[in-house]
């Protein structure tokens, strides 16, 4: 709990509650798209009813989540302006084009294919509602890709020059930009994120239909799909979630070794703490469980590469806070209109760490003439709390390889069609439907609490980004929206269950349970079952 | 393809009600997010993500220290 009048933490928490929420609705949306489009390519194909319908009832939950998640995020870009002047003046000139383009994708290309594709089932041929099925699958992935591009920009800013005349950073090179290896990887690990996310969602609520034995050839069906897909993003998640720690140990040190408890430097290859209670104060891990060489090998892809550890990373950082109030005040020089090459050559030589210096305005308004200790405490706020990154990345990992291991069940008692006596992985994946959610808000968390103290890394401090306004507002617009987003919660969920709960017969075409006529008694529906 | 559309009954179909319900969150959402914009956002500091001339300059160079009580020397 932030203390009440303390408006960066307040900002803070706003900005944070905004994403996570957000965040519920967005990864379905981005994984489902394309489950539709693999199941309506299968109608296209083969021609085969089940597959439409198949389409058609995922993609009426499918709409219920697009419905209630629309414009959700539209809220972190009011905040941007209101809540976070200073940064967004800071960063406009990179930032809002990614942001226009996402705006663009998501209102245009993906809602007009959405209302495509509810609408044109009986104005489009097969193979034309198939491109618009692609269409909608591409555009909630493109705006996701413009999203982390901006997201991968603060993590690791490229292609900007900061500009003293206009106190900005300003674009230097858009490929740059988009092509960031932070944002790349970014972009790939949470897009199979959310194609885990949706491959549980539809996974767990077949795995119900089977359990109930109703409804069973459909619920196969979608089950095989989910499987299989879900089996390939998790595969993806987990590489690219390795590719996402050697991208890390290359440009966001700090993170790594705060994510790994990292204290110390270690003779490499760096050992991997397992387990363990990371110790903030004393600055120690209590119990570890160590694997030799482990991490060493993850974040450097070698043996000889050293992780450096959180103690050396604070020594380099506070000289870079030393350098930076040398930046601080050449740039002083410059505002204060000595324009003289010698000026410019003076700021450009220590510029890289002006973001440090300003770590000091926390503690002094005169960076230029902080004291030893003021130095030393802007150096230890370089460095996050371990405790939560180290338990938020074990989370996330750990279900990840939960997920693993559900999917590859799936697909291996599918492939051998024996999955009707596997009762304890059908519940299994009934149960294991809300934890991929689990495992993309942990790693969020991960992401961002790990870019702290910065919002622009090793540019931007955070407490320096954040407007002045006053605790009352924000507190009100808090509350506002979280009220607001709980409300979208609820009524998602009512719905989910809802449709969920009506199954595929909730497209009245009379051949599913419960509806009249449809003709599949209970005990046929078991013996189809019992016959996979 | 059946459809509920031609039983006797007072309620739209269930598939209408469906696309109602959404039509109706949607509606009320757009509602509710230009209230929350109206009333906490609609005056951001910054316009098309700048700030007036001459304040991030305050904000870095005259601003005093945001965090006094957290300063080590005290």
């Amino acid at each position: 709990m932030p203390p009440l009048d303390d408006v960066v933490a307040l900002s803070r928490l706003q900005f944070a509650a905004t994403a996570l929420y957000h965040f519920l609705f967005v990864p379905l949306t981005l994984g489902l798209a394309w489950i539709l489009f693999i199941m309506e390519s299968v109608y296209v194909m083969t021609g085969r009813q089940v597959y439409k319908d198949m389409t058609q009832f995922w993609g009426k939950l499918f709409g219920i989540n697009f419905a209630m998640g629309v414009t959700t995020g539209i809220t972190m870009e009011f905040q941007f302006g209101t809540n976070w002047a200073y940064y967004s003046h800071y960063v406009g000139d990179i930032f809002g084009a990614p942001l226009a383009i996402e705006g663009l994708m998501a209102f245009f290309l993906e809602s007009t294919m959405v209302g495509l594709f509810f609408l044109g089932w009986n104005r489009l041929s097969k193979r034309k509602h198939l491109m618009v099925t692609f269409c909608v699958a591409l555009g909630s992935s493109l705006s996701a890709l413009w999203i982390l591009i901006a997201n991968g920009w603060m993590n690791h800013p490229v292609g900007a020059a900061f500009n003293f005349d206009t106190m900005r950073m300003e674009l230097v090179s858009i490929a740059e930009v988009i092509f960031n290896p932070v944002a790349q990887v970014k972009f790939v690990h949470t897009a199979a994120a959310g194609y885990v996310t949706a491959s549980m969602f539809v996974l767990g609520i077949s795995a119900l239909y089977l359990l109930k034995a109703r409804d069973v050839q459909f619920a196969l069906r979608s089950f095989a799909i989910a499987a299989a897909f879900g089996l390939a993003s998790t595969l993806s998640v987990i590489v690219l979630g390795d590719e996402s720690g050697y991208t890390a140990g290359e440009v966001n040190k700090v993170k790594l070794a705060a994510i790994e408890a990292a204290w110390e430097t270690q003779p490499a290859p760096a050992g991997l703490t397992l387990f363990g209670f990371p110790d903030d104060e004393q600055q120690k891990t209590h119990y570890a469980v160590e694997l030799p060489w482990v991490l060493g090998l993850i974040a450097t892809r070698s043996t000889d590469g050293q992780v450096i550890g959180l103690k050396e990373l604070r020594e380099q950082n506070e000289a870079r806070i030393r350098t930076g109030m040398q930046a601080y005040a050449a740039l002083l020089r410059l505002k204060r209109g000595d324009k003289s090459p010698e000026a410019k050559a003076a700021f450009d030589a220590v510029k890289a760490d002006l973001g440090y210096g300003l770590l000091l305005k926390k503690y002094t308004p005169n960076v230029v003439d902080a004291s030893e200790a003021q130095i030393k405490q802007a150096a230890a706020d370089t460095i996050p709390k371990v405790a939560p990154l180290f338990w938020s990345f074990r989370g996330m990992v750990f279900l990840g390889f939960l997920f693993l291991f559900i999917f590859s069940a799936a697909v291996w008692f599918m492939v051998r069609r024996n999955l009707a006596p596997q009762r304890w992985l059908l519940k299994l994946c009934v149960i294991a439907i809300p934890l991929p959610w689990v495992a993309a808000e942990l790693g969020w968390v991960v992401a961002e609490y790990g870019r702290q103290p910065w919002t622009i890394a090793g540019v931007l401090p955070t407490h320096l980004s954040a407007s002045s306004l006053s605790p009352g507002s924000l507190w009100f617009s808090l509350f506002g929206f979280l009220g607001f987003y709980t409300l979208l919660l609820v009524v998602e969920m009512g719905l989910m269950f809802k449709y969920a709960k009506l199954g595929p017969a909730s497209l009245h075409t009379g051949r599913y349970h419960g509806e009249a006529g449809s003709g599949t008694p209970e005990h046929l529906a078991e013996d189809q079952i019992a016959a996979v | 393809m059946h459809t509920l559309s031609n039983r006797p009954s007072s309620k739209p179909p269930r598939r209408e009600r469906l696309a109602l319900t959404l039509a109706l969150t949607i509606a009320v959402k757009c509602l509710v997010l230009y209230g929350l914009w109206y009333a906490c956002f609609s005056h951001p500091q910054t316009r098309h993500m700048l700030l007036p001339d001459g304040q991030l300059e305050r904000h870095l160079f005259a601003a005093p220290a945001a965090h006094a009580s957290h300063n080590p020397n005290q």
